[in-house]
């Protein structure tokens, strides 16, 4: 039971399925890595661009923010490509690991996006709250400046508060239920898989 | 550098194969498929040992096949005509031959998942050994899956386990 015996009728059987069309295949790969290629090539133009045009901006003295936005932006660029890097990585695991431990690795990701996901939906909410009610005890107030905003104005940057927090709960909330619908699908597969027989 | 236009060649009917383990709408088994030469693709720079080839994209299409979840729990809302094949397309009426290999295809297909992971990699002449380095079980456990695998697959042919 430890070999393959070389002539089993099964394996000979299943040798037997219709060749694919590689034709096809090749051309969605060519077509996906020229894709990829053009992408890559466009993102690095418009960063480098935008950098670049920074760097003019701020040398000319036009924005007087000494280098400071530019040395922000080419950082994020930079934790961007590392980011990007790490994500690759996580893509071919595939490669590297078993399938129980990729499940594992899998499940684990799977988690801690359920953490960002309930951060959103519960802890977007809670912290809103919390600050304000500090704010409301502590006495601490808008500067004077802002009470000369005018009423409607005020009204307007509410209201976008008010929505940006309501959309950040609903993105929580959907992403919440279809990762923690992912961990508990994986859960199951790796105890199928972890069960010993 | 491995030319992936022959590797595709050579190892594409081995990933279909596996996929449509895990698939029985024809459509998917292809996305799968691209999935995982995608994967291969990125992965290439790190295939240095050309002989363990096969043995990396079984790997690579085993856990993209037991992995996709998301596409899974998405299939479930869709309606069921779109997921579910013909059950007897009419190829498989043709000869005795078809038919033995669709039923062969879906008494894989019936398995459990853990008894479809290791059979399908064992009905790709994979050996038991490498079938447990893959799925990340021992050895001992493959072959007891197998066992269990293929008398299952008998019993769906009508032969004694």
């Amino acid at each position: 039971m430890t070999s393959t015996p070389p002539h089993d009728p099964l394996v000979a059987l299943w040798h037997t399925a219709p060749e694919p069309d590689t034709h096809q295949l090749l051309q969605d790969l060519e077509r996906f890595k020229r894709l990829h290629q053009r992408l890559n090539r466009s993102l690095l133009a418009i960063l480098g661009g935008i950098a670049i045009l920074l760097l003019f901006e701020e040398a000319t003295g036009r924005i007087a923010s000494h280098g400071i936005l530019s040395a922000i932006w080419i950082g994020g660029v930079v934790i961007g490509a590392w980011w990007h890097r790490r994500a690759r990585c996580n893509r071919i695991d595939a490669l590297t690991l078993d399938t129980v431990n990729l499940l594992k690795a899998m499940i684990a990701r799977a988690k801690n996006d359920l953490f960002v996901a309930r951060c959103l939906y519960a802890g977007v909410p809670l912290g809103a709250g919390v600050s304000f009610s500090v704010l409301k005890f502590t006495g601490v107030d808008a500067s004077p400046a802002a009470k000369d905003i005018k009423p409607g104005l005020e009204m307007i940057q509410t209201g976008a508060g008010v929505a940006a927090l309501i959309i950040m709960i609903v993105i929580g909330v959907v992403l919440a239920r279809s990762r923690s619908l992912q961990v508990r699908a994986l859960n199951e597969k790796l105890i199928s898989f972890e069960t010993d027989l | 550098m491995v030319d992936l236009e022959e590797i595709v060649k050579v190892h594409a009917a081995m990933v279909r194969r596996i996929a449509s383990v895990y698939e029985r709408n024809p459509d998917k088994v292809d996305d799968l498929a691209q999935d995982v030469w995608i994967a291969v693709w990125q992965a290439l720079p790190r295939l240095n040992d050309q002989a363990m080839l096969k043995g990396y994209i079984a790997r690579i299409t085993q856990n993209i096949c037991v992995s996709h979840v998301r596409r899974a729990l998405v299939r479930r809302t869709q309606p069921l005509a779109d997921t579910v094949a013909d059950p007897s397309p009419s190829l498989h009426e043709k000869s005795a031959h078809a038919m033995e290999l669709f039923r062969l295809t879906e008494a894989v297909l019936s398995l459990p998942e853990n008894l479809k992971a290791v059979a399908s990699l064992y009905l790709e002449d994979l050996p038991i050994k490498e079938i447990a380095l893959t799925l990340g079980i021992s050895e001992s456990n493959a072959s007891v899956r197998l066992h269990r695998a293929k008398s299952a697959i008998r019993l769906s042919f009508g032969e004694p386990s």
